[in-house]
């Protein structure tokens, strides 16, 4: 099955959705907002709360919702790639695991409550600790399989740990905001986050897209792409660390936004010929779409409390996850 | 103009796999690479490819050790087809073979080397079909052709005929040769002693980690060496003027 469509279309068409998603983000809330004229005013320097809500609530939640798409499509295709398993996901090294507990100890201690910057900190700062303690237990060659062992075993300690400080949190507040914070939502961020997020999220969007072409030659196996000349640990290390920076700084100001950097890569793959390079600039857009969308739709959806993006995630990922293994087993056996 | 390997030694763990073993090949030959199962045939392979780590310095062409090149020099130096090459994801036939351009850094006159390696091992006209939808033949040659793209003056492949009927074995032993004549150093492994004394210039017996027996092809092929190494007996023979064995029956110890 070739379906695979020119990249000046692919790339027209992803380009123009993430603009109808941008729009809609911005356009669409509990507040009604005459966007054009709010924008004039907003850019005329008036002060009032039209500009306000569209400046400093509606803006950097849809550019965050950009950036925190983009890091989750883009780290999913690397991390399937890199470990030639079509179910591979950010969360699969640890990476997401380890920036949620070290964001619930930022909620525990009241660090977060006292310093509004202590809460994405202490998520990044978590993801690299999941980093280390990956090549810790993978050791210095650090193979594919010995990677996902690391991260299964990171992900289970990281649960562990995170359901303790739930057991122990005494008081209730702490508690439902550590659970609300879990469920991964974009409301109510501000420019801080962005500022928080951005410098990480690029560091590791370049450290990706430098091995995408070495991401092309891995199809061929470990051995054939060293044979290749491919620098294997360079390219592990690449894309590892530049899932912990970019999925850890997403994780860090957004909580946990499940499937959508395992479902992106997947949409995409036919589309690009199955090439595993050209499939990360394609992922990285179309994960900012979807994540735009859905948080577009989780303001929509008449509840009385407004649902949770990454609980949105979830709903739609949990059965494409399933029909994938369905689809797999099928082509196994 | 010759891939020099100068004692060589690897282990895995407390095992030995190749012990005190010396190699070479120059441009233009044809060197095959014969011993039982488990003799380290794959493993000289590698560390001529400069896969092993530990042999890079005992590596050299013209001169260089391995150690010495940089890891794309090396790659455009030296072609490497493994065993059982897998395709991770369904790529076309095509796609695969221009991976043989990645240590080239992927210049613009790659379309037209990867189409003449395609062609030269008449899988051009599968450019677009899936490597999965391929025959097992087919899809080896789309290895081959990969290799071919890289265009290096050594090409090294383990085992290429394994998965081949007798036509294609032939087609691709052939098309060593030819490499080989348009200025290739070739090191090809190989289970099949009548391929091995057809096409080789040199043949190179290796028995648990060493050299057993190197040479010509008829002075390698003898019997007792064969005796010694694989534990068959042999039925030599002679046809338009070339000498080849075949296994007959096992040895009972």
């Amino acid at each position: 099955m070739r379906i695979a469509v020119p990249p000046w279309l692919l790339y027209t068409l992803l380009g123009s959705l993430l603009v109808v998603a941008l729009y809609l983000a911005v356009a669409v809330g509990r507040a009604p907002l005459a966007l054009l004229d709010t924008l004039q005013a907003a850019i005329g320097g008036e002060d009032n709360v039209a500009t306000l809500v569209l400046t400093e609530l509606r803006l950097p939640r849809a550019l965050l919702g950009l950036l925190v798409g983009a890091s989750l499509g883009l780290c999913g295709a690397a991390l399937q790639g890199l470990l030639h398993n079509p179910l591979a996901e950010p969360g699969i090294i640890g990476v997401s695991g380890c920036a949620a507990l070290g964001a619930v100890l930022a909620f525990y201690t009241g660090m977060a409550a006292a310093i509004p910057l202590a809460l994405p900190a202490a998520g990044v700062l978590g993801a690299f600790i999941a980093v280390a303690l990956v090549y810790a237990l993978a050791g210095r060659q650090a193979s594919t399989l010995a990677i996902i062992l690391a991260g299964v075993a990171l992900n289970a300690a990281a649960g562990a740990m995170t359901a303790l400080v739930l057991n122990l949190a005494e008081s209730p507040f702490a508690f439902l905001e550590i659970i609300f914070w879990q469920m991964g939502s974009l409301a109510d961020r501000s420019w801080a986050h962005v500022g928080v997020a951005l410098p990480f999220m690029l560091l590791g969007w370049v450290l990706i897209l430098s091995v995408r072409r070495d991401l092309a030659a891995l199809s061929l196996g470990e051995e054939t792409a060293a044979s290749l000349g491919v620098n294997l640990s360079w390219v592990r290390f690449a894309v590892i660390a530049g899932s912990a920076a970019a999925v850890g700084s997403a994780v860090a100001v957004s909580g946990v936004i499940g499937f959508v950097g395992l479902v992106v890569p997947h949409l995409l793959r036919p589309l690009v010929g199955y090439d595993p390079g050209r499939l990360l600039p394609a992922s990285a857009l179309a994960g900012a779409v979807l994540v735009l969308f859905a948080d577009v739709a989780v303001r929509l959806v008449p509840t009385g409390v407004e649902l949770k993006l990454g609980v949105l995630t979830a709903l739609i990922g949990a059965p494409f996850f399933l029909y994938l293994i369905f689809r797999l087993r099928r082509e196994l056996t | 103009m010759t891939l020099v390997a100068a004692n060589i030694n690897v282990e895995f763990g407390l095992q030995a796999v190749l012990s005190g073993v010396d190699f070479a090949v120059s441009r233009g030959e044809v060197v095959g690479l014969i011993g039982p199962n488990g003799a380290g045939k794959s493993t000289l392979l590698q560390a001529l490819a400069g896969l092993h780590p530990a042999t890079l310095a005992s590596v050299s062409v013209d001169g260089n050790t391995l150690l010495t090149m940089r890891i794309r020099e090396r790659a455009r130096t030296i072609a490497f087809l493994r065993q059982n090459t897998r395709v991770h994801w369904p790529l076309a036939a095509g796609q695969v073979a221009a991976l043989g351009r990645y240590p080239h850094g992927g210049a613009g006159s790659d379309d037209e080397r990867v189409q003449s390696a395609m062609k030269r091992v008449e899988v051009l006209a599968l450019r677009d079909q899936p490597m999965s939808t391929l025959s097992a033949g087919e899809q080896m040659r789309v290895h081959i052709a990969r290799a071919l793209a890289v265009e290096a003056p050594y090409l090294l492949a383990d085992e290429p005929v394994a998965a081949l009927d007798p036509y294609h074995q032939l087609e691709c032993m052939e098309l060593l040769r030819r490499e080989a004549q348009a200025g290739t150093g070739v090191v090809v492994v190989l289970h099949d002693l009548l391929l091995a004394a057809r096409f080789c210039d040199w043949l190179v017996l290796l028995d648990h980690g060493r050299i057993a027996a190197t040479g010509l092809p008829h002075e390698v092929l003898h019997g007792d060496a064969l005796q010694a190494v694989y534990g068959i007996d042999v039925i030599r023979q002679r046809h338009d003027g070339q000498e080849f064995v075949l296994p007959w029956r096992r040895r009972t110890r």
